[in-house]
């Protein structure tokens, strides 16, 4: 069940109709219950009459009891009518029916075992499909008989059994058109409550609806939109928060993008430019050719080169294609390596080398790859350092930390420096450096499963290289 | 005519500086762009080249720097950017063009050329004084018919001359528009110069003078009726 209208109908019905079956059967069975007792008083008040009438017929001539017997014999009238609805049956002592209703007909009423004096109340189903009420109770041995008529004889010592019964026809139909009310309005119910789900998910949904729809106009172009969560009801906000988080996530990944397709065009176009002017100029005075040309030229394509094989490094990088070859690099080695090319420039600016490290440190790592992130780091820092400097190199078991002195950074500028074309002068000075180099470390650092952070303290940027 | 160039990469601004003055401009050019803007500031270029992108100042902040203090040179970006709201940004900051790299040598001097004959209200390239033709796009100069062979800066010094034809020049103005910053001008660099382009532009015997000198005032380019 994937629909929220399908799962919501299916638990609510399922739900209604326990609930509606359990009501049911406690109304069933309550009224059931209490009709049944209306009709075992009426049995028990109906033996005790019984028993009252036998005393008025005997005793005395006396007006008042005859007018009392009269009315109670109009009450147990029913029973005598042949087509009462009222029953009973006497057995003397001997077990022998003495006197029974007329309106019997064929049936007989059950002679029930009972031990005690209290009255037994049951119901049965006599022979001729009439289903009864039964009261079976036995008379003391002095007393009279069943609920009998006028000129009732008198019994021996040993006490009756007698059985009063009452039809119960009328109230099984009264119970069976309960029930049927029961299934009737339980069955309504499911029905309304079908309308019901399916009226509110439709009214409930429809911000879901507007959401969806909102969402289907979302494109590249944008992503600069959000969406308006001031209609939406409270439990759709956390998901229109959350798509406009994501949103803003896009929207700074696709800027990202955008800025660095707009840098590359700008990295590339500038040494294309030189190297366009440089033969145009030379073409259009070809007696005054620059010796200085083919320098030019040359430099102009190495720049080029270094420019496209630090983007493909990066593309692979990032890409995540890139095999690691393991192996056991000692850690200043590698540094002195990487500062070969620096040298000079160390050189000119009078830089304050200083290399700090144990002895034979080494790590176990892809020497390729963290060649590129010291050289890169080493480069940034020679390239950036103020003259007569100090450049700090740590070397730890697990971190490597290079420090320089950057008094023009600030703290805004560190979320950039590993941006692809980020320069802290918005222009390129120097046409060395491709500006990827920072980026170009950081990705080789996740690549080997290590971190590369930059902070900024006291105008000191330090670059550290940790296992994570 | 004197160009402003301010470019950061070095390569590319020497061999545009080298290409403007192979073309007879007289060419400041620098990398810096606070320094361009001081460079602005001071001397009356007839265009100037700006990078956008450039150290310690930005192109659009020197072109609207340049403006509010008044200056009307004619200002030419020169940027890797191409943009559609760069080149916007830099056509409402004040800029009269916009070339994006990488550009062909010719459409470069030729805009420069535009720029320049702007600052003189010309909307044509062909200056005409009496019987002296001179063609600013091909750089071609013609007294009579007959074609004058002129070095870039004689023709320079002719095109200036001309382009305020009827007004006084002075030797200083000369020397700020002819003249760069490499030749330290002496005046009598001026007046050798005009000197010099009056025997060339003199191409016969009965051609009129066009050069005449105000005394202690520069000199006036016109035809004057015999």
């Amino acid at each position: 069940m994937r629909s929220i209208k399908q799962r919501l109908m299916f638990w609510l019905l399922a739900g209604l109709a326990v609930l509606w079956c359990g009501t049911g059967a406690g109304i069933y069975f309550s009224v059931r219950h209490s009709l049944y007792q209306s009709i075992d008083t009426a049995l028990a008040l109906d033996a005790r009459l019984a028993r009252f009438t036998a005393l008025g017929d005997s005793d005395s001539d006396d007006g008042t009891a005859r007018w009392r017997g009269q009315r109670l014999q109009d009450r147990l009238a029913d029973y005598h009518d042949p087509q009462g609805r009222s029953f009973y049956q006497v057995w003397n002592g001997q077990g022998e029916v003495s006197e029974r209703s007329e309106s019997l007909g064929d049936a007989t009423l059950p002679k029930l075992d009972i031990s005690g004096n209290d009255p037994v109340f049951s119901s049965t189903v006599l022979a001729n499909d009439r289903a009864v009420r039964l009261m079976s109770f036995r008379t003391a041995a002095a007393g009279g008989g069943g609920p009998k008529g006028k000129g009732k004889g008198r019994h021996g010592a040993s006490s009756n059994f007698i059985a009063l019964a009452k039809d119960t026809s009328e109230i099984e139909q009264t119970l069976a058109s309960l029930l049927g009310g029961i299934g009737i309005v339980g069955l309504l119910a499911a029905a309304g409550t079908f309308f019901l789900v399916t009226m509110t998910l439709r009214h409930g949904l429809h911000p879901l609806k507007t959401l969806s729809e909102q969402t289907q106009n979302i494109g590249a172009p944008s992503l600069k939109s959000r969406f308006d969560a001031a209609p939406a009801p409270a439990e759709l906000q956390p998901i229109y928060a959350a798509l406009n988080e994501l949103l803003h996530r896009l929207e700074q990944g696709f800027e990202r993008e955008r800025r660095f397709s707009a840098d590359l065009a700008h990295e590339m176009r500038t040494p294309v430019a030189e190297l366009k002017m440089l033969g145009e100029v030379a073409l259009k005075w070809p007696d005054q050719t620059d010796p200085e040309l083919p320098t030019h030229s040359l430099a102009i394509a190495s720049q080029l080169e270094n420019l496209i094989e630090a983007l493909l490094t990066l593309a692979r990088l990032e890409s995540g294609e890139t095999a690691l070859q393991l192996s056991t690099v000692d850690l200043s080695a590698l540094c002195h390596e990487c500062l070969q090319p620096c040298a000079e420039k160390v050189e000119a600016k009078q830089l304050d080398l200083r290399l700090r490290s144990e002895p034979g440190l080494s790590m176990e790592t892809d020497a390729r790859l963290l060649r590129i992130i010291l050289s890169n780091l080493l480069a940034n820092a020679v390239e950036y350092a103020p003259a007569s400097t100090r450049i700090e190199i740590e070397l730890d078991p697990g971190s490597i930390t290079i420090a320089n002195a950057a008094p023009e950074l600030t703290q805004e500028d560190l979320a950039h420096l590993f941006d692809r074309f980020w320069r802290a002068e918005k222009s390129r000075s120097n046409s060395a450096h491709s500006g990827l180099g920072l980026a170009l470390a950081r990705q080789a650092a996740s690549a080997i499963g290590c971190r590369l952070d930059a902070s900024l303290s006291g105008g000191v940027l330090s670059f550290t290289l940790k296992k994570c | 005519m004197r160009i402003l160039v301010v470019e950061d990469s070095n390569r590319l601004r020497e061999t545009i500086v080298l290409a403007l003055r192979r073309s007879g401009y007289a060419v400041d050019a620098t990398g810096d762009g606070r320094e361009g803007l001081e460079m602005a500031e001071d001397h009356p270029y007839d265009a100037a080249i700006l990078d956008i992108m450039l150290p310690s100042l930005d192109g659009i902040s020197i072109l609207k720097k340049l403006r509010a203090g008044g200056k009307r040179t004619p200002v030419m970006f020169l940027t890797a950017r191409d943009a559609i709201e760069d080149r916007v940004a830099g056509l409402r900051g004040g800029a009269d063009d916009y070339l994006v790299k990488p550009f062909a040598l010719e459409e470069l001097l030729a805009r420069v050329e535009a720029l320049c004959r702007r600052g003189y209200q010309k909307a044509s390239s062909e200056l005409v004084i009496g019987d002296l033709k001179l063609d600013s796009a091909a750089k071609i100069a013609t007294r009579a018919g007959i074609a004058l062979d002129l070095p870039a800066r004689e023709f320079a010094l002719l095109e200036y001359l001309m382009l305020r034809a009827g007004q006084i020049v002075t030797r200083t103005q000369i020397e700020e528009h002819i003249y760069d910053d490499l030749v330290s001008p002496m005046s009598n660099v001026v007046d050798s110069a005009v000197c010099a382009l009056r025997k060339k532009i003199a191409v016969g015997d009965d051609s009129l003078p066009l050069i005449h000198t105000r005394r202690g005032q520069g000199y006036v380019m016109e035809a004057r009726p015999a």
